[in-house]
């Protein structure tokens, strides 16, 4: 097989995502079955691949039929994985993600408020008024460097929490993923 | 409507009558399907949709497949029909007798009689 038959399933194998790991390669092989076939009965390689079409629509109507087929009634197993799942992680998500992601954006937006000032404050604009402690005033010309340094602070910690928030995100859809496949019959497949 | 329309709609409904019937009588695999398929130009069929179809056959219990070695080239993947599938396939020949029959006195006698 040439090097854009390769391509081809490597493409095809990438867009399939969501379905097991072990359909996903059943599904590839067949489609390399499929092109070394249409070789065999003399056809060029890149005419099969053009009647197989756009690797997206094919991975696409795999992924249809692949959630068609899931759909059908889940096990009571099924169900309290589903239950559990939605109880422990999902309830803690409730918690979790609005906390972090208002520290993220809040703090953020101080941030951008904080260098904000310092430039109009560093034009002689009294009407800003940054102390270090009540009643210690900021000299004018060290406004930037202050409102900086408050930046800096206030920019680290919108940084992190939003970090921490991505990672629970990715964290929260890897196991959800988990949990999805169970739903699905397993049977006759790499038969 | 367009014919070709018309036709794919028509084809949507008995493709997959048309799949159980072609491995009732012995275990095929997917190119061999599409050849087979294309010998009846208004069965034609791409292999975008036959193989995604078959897949659904598999999960829903009327296939079941098996990969073997050919003598040349690559291992193919062979379906056959289950029991569930051969209930289908014998259920839907009955209905197609009965559809082709309707179809026959209304294109003879438009309603008029029977």
């Amino acid at each position: 097989m040439s090097p854009q038959g390769r391509a081809y399933l490597e493409r095809f194998h990438h867009l399939l995502n969501g379905i097991p790991d072990e359909e996903k390669l059943d599904a590839v092989r067949e489609i390399e079955s499929h092109i070394a076939e249409g070789i065999a009965h003399g056809r060029q390689e890149s005419e099969v691949l053009a009647r197989l079409g756009d690797p997206r629509k094919l991975a696409r109507a795999y992924r249809s039929e692949y959630i068609i087929g899931r759909s059908s009634s889940p096990s009571l197993r099924n169900m309290l994985v589903m239950a559990r799942f939605y109880c422990t992680t999902g309830l803690l998500s409730i918690m979790v993600i609005p906390v972090l992601a208002t520290v993220a954006y809040g703090f953020a937006f101080c941030a951008a408020l904080a260098l904000l000032a310092g430039i109009i404050r560093s034009f002689g604009q009294t009407w800003i008024s940054m102390t270090v402690y009540p009643g210690v005033e900021v000299p004018t010309e060290w406004s930037m460097a202050y409102a900086v340094v408050l930046a800096g602070i206030t920019g680290s910690i919108a940084y992190v929490s939003r970090k921490y928030l991505r990672k629970y995100m990715l964290f929260l859809s890897a196991s959800y993923r988990k949990i999805l496949p169970e739903t699905a019959p397993h049977s006759h497949y790499g038969a | 409507m367009e014919i070709s329309e018309w036709n794919s709609q028509v084809r949507r409904g008995i493709l997959e009558f048309c799949i159980l019937l072609l491995i009732s009588g012995s275990p095929r695999y997917g190119y061999e399907l599409v050849t087979l398929l294309n010998k009846w130009e208004p069965l034609a069929v791409t292999e975008g949709t036959l193989y995604p179809l078959l897949r659904r056959m598999l999960k829903e219990n009327y296939l079941e497949s098996f990969w073997q070695e050919s003598e040349s080239g690559p291992p193919r993947k062979y379906y056959s029909l289950t029991d569930d599938g051969r209930r289908l396939m014998h259920d839907m020949s009955a209905e197609w007798g009965k559809f082709a029959a309707a179809i026959h006195q209304i294109q003879l006698y438009r309603g008029d009689e029977a």
